[in-house]
């Protein structure tokens, strides 16, 4: 029987790559080099779903590139559009491509030679949220450079972005891209891309756009932002019915971040024409949401409304208080002068607090709300209760730790905030839920300040965004210095930059 | 040079093991394409090192070569049981148990949530799903078009195991791919003919 292989391997540059080097080991001879048209290989950096990228040196520019070979299935008209589209553009944060050409069957494109890694071994060095964001916007920027010469990427990923030793990022693996033909810039579907990063309408194989783009790169800042993907689900139709429901992960983060959380929200979402019209205003809300030009006043202030004061920032000040941390103390020991409850009750709370710190770290805030839920009696741990009900995104779980929160705190002893009965916050939030913010805010600011509407209050002005507003709450949360200084003796307030 | 194109492999390795180098260098030209697919389709990173312990390895068990009925059928039974070894070192577990165990079981892919683009990857993704006893089997037989006896020899059981082995493969094969055309396109009652086919087209 005759052998019926194929007629060229797979991939020829890396068989021959490691013919050369096999023989040479057998037979101890020094290796030699294999050469795709005038490139001499030198090493192979890496492999993905395209093809496999070596470097290489050009002997007739004296220089190194990187040379990608596709496999011998790659069809040479698709490659060559791939590797004209990225030559089109240039821009410091896409990389540039030389050539492009054929070798033994296989295509291979010519780009710039990038020392440093990609994305992914970026982020898995501890960096500052301020400086992930900067990353971002560059990349974002690259990637708005290929939308405005009508490409579209399809394979956003941090895979596919490479970062230079001095922390430039470059986009790359146009890989799949595929000049728009339609005038309003929508493509063929034709599959491609990786299933975290993809867009719901990529993976059900509709047609894919910019928009879809925006929606990958969404997923990667978000993850890049959080340490985690926005959605779960591993298979196709899991991943799906998340997205489409907009079941974004609760995750705990960093009040400076929660602004750019709220802004990739949009275009996290199921509808194309629901996201931001392109990268662009993308981007400006990105970088506004750093909010360079808000007084550094207000700046605390929208910190604290967007962690929802008494959400993140009261759970982070309880939990990471020393008392959390330690070991309850012996009864005999002299009591924290700053907590007016009985000495077992702090040895409680302290248990108490150990063990909803676990839980939030771990990012459980439903089955921390849970927990809470029968055993929150001090203030702090009612209010650590609804900041993991605004974690969880459990109304139910919101609307019975408030409640608990007014009643616990109806004037019954002269050192807790003085709370009114009668604070119109169930007609507040009807009128916010109708949309109307601007009668909500009036009716909370009415009223005598608490701290329940200071929390509706902050909903409010945050999706306003009105700097009168934004003042009028300063003010508000001024007068409820009391409340402030009393989850201060819990612990530290978390600093807001 | 074309003398040593005319010479068997028989005689290029008794050449070799007497100590001529080019005989050697010969003989590895020859193979080295199909034990380079032969490990390729299965393991990622460690491919160079394992053709050069097969070929290594069938110098030093020449003495095995006596009974072996032709050079590439001693080549492969090497090849396989480097592979073998290979896997079982990596998950210090010698009692993997390859008719079960299939690629996609031994190797983490970071491809599996990337779609198969081409017919070819979706076929070497159904492969790899099947048990490593099958999938050897029919690359062996399709793709090398090595004989009965001669993959009976190199898996080391009966011929009468090869041929149900092929057939539980191509069955597993096309319960795979039925969902993919144009590869899944109906095999009709010959599997055999729907094999060979899907050989030469991808």
């Amino acid at each position: 029987m005759t052998p019926t292989g194929r007629a060229h391997p797979p991939d020829p540059v890396e068989s021959a790559r490691v013919r050369e080097e096999t023989r040479a080991r057998l037979f101890g001879q020094p290796v030699r080099r294999v050469f795709v048209d005038r490139f001499q290989v030198l090493r192979r950096l890496g492999s993905g779903a395209t093809g496999v990228v070596y470097s290489a040196y050009d002997p007739r520019l004296d220089r190194e590139v990187a040379i990608k070979v596709l496999g011998a299935g790659a069809s040479a008209d698709a490659v060559l559009a791939e590797a004209r589209a990225q030559a089109r553009l240039s821009h410091p944060n896409v990389l540039s491509v030389f050539e492009v050409g054929h070798a033994e069957g296989a295509p291979f494109i010519v780009s710039e030679l990038v020392r440093g890694g990609s994305l992914r071994g970026w982020l898995a060095v501890r960096r500052r949220a301020v400086e992930i964001l900067h990353m971002l916007l560059a990349i974002g920027r690259g990637l708005a450079a290929g939308h405005a010469a009508g490409l579209v990427h399809r394979d956003i990923k941090p895979e596919n972005v490479l970062v230079r030793a001095d922390g430039r990022p470059l986009l790359c693996d146009f890989g799949l891209a595929r000049s728009t033909a339609s005038a309003d810039g929508w493509t063929e579907p034709g599959g491609a891309g990786t299933l975290r990063y993809m867009a719901p309408e990529q993976i059900i194989g509709a047609a894919v756009g910019p928009a879809s783009d925006q929606f990958s790169f969404a997923v990667m800042a978000f993850e890049s932002l959080t340490g985690s993907l926005p959605f779960e689900g591993d298979r196709d139709a899991d991943l799906l019915s998340s997205i489409r429901a907009g079941r974004i992960r609760g995750v705990a983060v960093a009040p400076e971040v929660r602004p750019a959380l709220a802004v990739l929200r949009r275009a996290l979402a199921d509808d194309p024409g629901a996201r931001y019209p392109g990268m662009g205003s993308l981007l400006a809300a990105l970088s506004s949401g750093a909010a360079r030009r808000w007084p550094r006043r207000a700046l605390a202030v929208v910190a604290a409304l967007t962690a929802g004061a008494l959400g993140a920032g009261v759970v982070l000040a309880y939990l990471e208080s020393p008392r959390a941390r330690e070991r309850p103390p012996a009864p005999s020991s002299a009591s924290h002068a700053s907590v007016s409850a009985a000495p077992e009750a702090e040895d409680q709370e302290a248990t108490l607090a150990r063990e909803t710190l676990a839980f939030t770290r771990a990012g459980r805030f439903d089955d921390c709300a849970t927990f809470l839920s029968t055993r929150a009696k001090t203030d702090a741990m009612i209010a650590t209760w609804i900041g993991c009900a605004r974690g969880a995104h459990d109304p139910a779980h919101l609307e019975a730790a408030c409640a608990a929160w007014n009643s616990a705190s109806r004037g019954q002893t002269p050192d807790r905030t003085p709370e009114l009965c009668g604070v119109p916050l169930p007609a507040a939030r009807q009128r916010y839920r109708d949309g109307d913010l601007r009668g909500c805010v009036e009716l909370i600011l009415a009223h005598p300040p608490t701290s329940m509407g200071f929390v509706q209050l902050s909903r409010c002005a945050s999706e306003l965004r009105d700097p009168v507003i934004y003042r009028r709450v300063c003010q508000y949360s001024e007068s409820m210095k009391p409340l402030a200084e009393r989850t201060a003796r819990c612990g530290r307030i978390v600093e807001l930059r | 040079m074309s003398e040593r194109a005319a010479q068997s492999d028989a005689s290029l390795f008794e050449a070799w093991r007497a100590g001529d180098a080019s005989a050697g260098e010969a003989l590895f030209e020859r193979h080295f394409d199909a034990i380079y697919r032969f490990f390729d389709a299965k393991i990622r990173a460690d491919v160079a090192d394992l053709v050069q312990r097969t070929f290594l390895g069938c110098v030093e068990s020449r003495e095995r070569f006596r009974g072996a009925s032709s050079f590439r059928v001693f080549l492969f039974a090497i090849a396989r049981h480097e592979l073998y070894q290979y896997f079982r070192a990596k998950r210090r577990d010698a009692a993997l148990d390859f008719g079960v165990s299939s690629i996609a079981d031994l190797t983490p892919s970071p491809s599996t949530l990337a779609r198969a683009r081409s017919e070819r990857e979706c076929l070497q993704q159904a492969l790899r799903a099947l048990p490593l006893e099958q999938q050897l089997a029919v690359e062996l037989h399709y793709w090398e078009g090595l004989s009965g006896p001669e993959l009976a020899a190199i898996l080391e059981v009966p011929e009468g195991t090869v041929r149900s082995r092929l057939r539980r493969a191509l069955e597993g094969l096309r319960d795979r791919l039925a969902q993919t055309p144009p590869l899944g396109a109906p095999p009709g009652a010959d599997l055999e003919a729907w094999a060979r086919a899907l050989a030469t087209r991808v």
